[in-house]
């Protein structure tokens, strides 16, 4: 694929100078929350399969939330299933940004046909959606974590290799690189000690964007009923839908806990990558 | 000449890039454990059972062999037979595709509007309290996963406010454009998480033009803020964001797999999520090289549209 407003350097983090407030506002809550996720199924010993009261019983008595379509605890469920959607899009994207930059990084320096044949298996994966190329490899290497986990790395790579080959590229030949070729460093040293930490910050801008999409892909998973093991949150939502209108908590409370979870994410690497560059 | 040598050059890297996808697209679905022979048996089949319907399936062929008959078949539009449903994959796709795309093309014609407009009002004074508001505003709803928009849109607007159905209900034998409301939320949901993606690109690729030298000229020959924004600015930007909206067709298309299903839409997502839980990896497939065509297909009419607007291109080719 020719250049494109997607496989240049996109401005990673938007010049926004949101205020101080507005930033701590929208981290709290992500934190909240991402505490009641891990440390949910902690603090409850009921079983979430456990059916309690008539299906969409409204919320009230000792349901705090209700229950849901098959009269389950929507409390119990949503202390319970929050944790995989935590586990799940961290790992994976830590997996993603340390490949991503290590191809990245490495295409930039050394250039040639790696850097080509880096940068059109970007291009291939970035005309693709990654849901679909979740789906599919869900269909051919079974539902597990672990697959999971593969499609949110294998669909992020070119995302960050893409980010990383730029950064790298800018600062190939600055004077501090061309010092170290000419004290004889090794590629691997100079990769490492002279270009990492001068990409780190586009990076980190990104892998705000990266989690908040691994949280969506992974939500989105169970929402099409494709695991993390139930209950999960993502799950929670399409079950309860079309009792939408009799209680809304077993779509709402996981709706929310998803939103604020992703946002958060996002809002909070962002300015982490602002203040590490300043 | 020398555009067409570019148009040629253009379409014959989409057919490699095309032909490299359908690669990656055989390989991720086929080189791995599980297959459609053991699925349609279950797990209590024998070694000799499965090898059976694996030889009746001609899974049993090396991978190559059955990735170029595969290719071979799609290139004359034959996409191979669904192991569910014992039909072929193009005819079972045809009708759900169809009303995928109009999902899509409706949500691509909202989210042009919309996201031009704000681009254009944020990009034009980068770090104003508008730019601040939309650019921030962007970036929640881009993190935001759209089947969570989609429940909260129907909380919203059906179950509170009883305007819209909550579920897309096409009588027996019709297609949703009978219904145009069924149609309202699952467009609003894409819309919502496509126009903050593309307006933040939008916003960019204005910020950048906003700067380029024949537009501070004009600005310093005294032409009026107008003229500038009219007849230097627009005209750059054109080319940039045709790339950014082609890239729509891919962020729409991933968008339809979770919004179909929240709304019960009748598209391609039924069909997608049933081929996976019956391991149906034809349908699959053949959804993936439809879509991958579709989406590297807008990636080319953006380049020409880029070739018909920078008259610079047509001599870099």
């Amino acid at each position: 694929m020719n250049e494109s407003i997607l496989t240049r350097a996109v401005p990673p983090a938007p010049a926004v100078r949101r205020h101080r407030l507005v930033g701590i506002l929208f981290l709290l809550p992500g934190l909240a929350v991402a505490a009641l996720a891990i440390a949910g199924p902690w603090l409850t010993s009921a079983d979430p399969s456990l059916i309690v009261a008539p299906p969409y019983t409204e919320a009230g008595g000792g349901l705090p939330l209700g229950a849901d379509a098959t009269g389950r605890d929507v409390w119990v469920r949503m202390l319970t299933g929050g944790r995989p959607l935590i586990v799940i899009p961290v790992v994976a994207t830590v997996l993603t940004a340390v490949l991503g930059t290590a191809l990245g990084a490495a295409a930039g320096y050394l250039g040639g046909w790696f850097d080509a044949v880096v940068s059109r298996f970007d291009a291939l994966f970035l005309a693709f959606p990654p849901i679909l190329a979740m789906l599919i490899l869900l269909n051919g290497w079974g539902y597990s974590t672990a697959t999971l986990i593969a499609a949110v790395v294998i669909t992020g790579v070119p995302f960050v290799s893409r980010v990383a080959r730029a950064a790298t590229v800018q600062i190939v030949h600055s004077g501090f690189v061309d010092a170290a070729v000419a004290l004889g460093d090794s590629s691997f040293s100079i990769l490492l000690r002279e270009i990492l930490p001068n990409i780190v910050r586009p990076i980190l801008a990104d892998a705000g964007t990266r989690l908040a999409i691994a949280i969506t892909l992974t939500a989105s998973a169970g929402f099409l009923g494709f695991g993390p093991d139930a209950p999960n949150w993502g799950a929670m939502i399409s079950e309860n839908m079309e009792g939408i209108t009799l209680t809304p908590w077993g779509v709402v409370a996981p709706a929310i806990g998803l939103a604020v979870l992703a946002v958060s994410t996002n809002l909070a690497l962002d300015r982490l990558a602002g203040k590490i560059g300043s | 000449m020398r555009a067409l040598v570019f148009v040629l050059r253009r379409l014959l890297a989409a057919a490699g890039t095309l032909l490299a996808v359908s690669v990656v697209l055989f390989a991720g679905s086929e080189v791995l454990p599980g297959d459609a022979a053991s699925a349609s048996l279950g797990i209590n089949a024998t070694a000799e059972q499965t090898a059976l319907v694996r030889a009746e399936l001609g899974l049993d062929r090396p991978l190559a062999v059955r990735y170029l008959e595969w290719i071979g078949n799609a290139v004359q539009g034959d996409l191979g037979v669904s192991v569910l449903e014992r039909a072929p994959v193009a005819e079972i796709v045809a009708i759900p595709l169809a009303d995928t795309a109009l999902l899509t093309l409706l949500a691509a014609l909202a989210t042009i509007v919309i996201a031009t407009a704000l681009g254009l009002a944020a990009g034009l004074r980068p770090g104003s309290r508008i730019d601040r508001l939309l650019s921030g505003g962007a970036l929640v709803a881009v993190s935001i996963p759209q089947f969570v928009i989609a429940g909260l849109l129907v909380l919203l607007f059906s179950s509170v406010l009883g305007w819209l159905p909550a579920v897309s209900l096409v009588p027996a034998g019709g297609a949703p454009i009978d219904r145009p409301e069924i149609l309202i939320l699952p467009v609003a949901s894409l819309t919502i998480f496509a126009a903050a993606w593309a307006s933040r690109l939008i916003r960019a690729i204005v910020i950048d033009a906003n700067t380029a030298p024949n537009v501070e000229a004009a600005r310093l020959a005294g032409l009026p803020e107008r003229q500038v924004i009219r007849r230097h600015l627009i005209p750059a930007t054109i080319g940039p964001a045709a790339q950014a909206y082609a890239w729509l067709a891919s962020a729409l298309f991933g968008g339809t797999a979770v919004i179909e299903q929240i709304f019960n839409y009748p598209g391609l997502s039924e069909t997608l999520v049933n081929a996976v839980r019956h391991h149906d990896t034809p349908v699959l497939e053949g959804v993936g090289l439809l879509l991958a065509g579709i989406i590297i297909g807008s990636l080319v009419i953006a380049d020409l549209i880029g070739l018909l607007v920078n008259p610079k291109l047509r001599t870099a080719a």
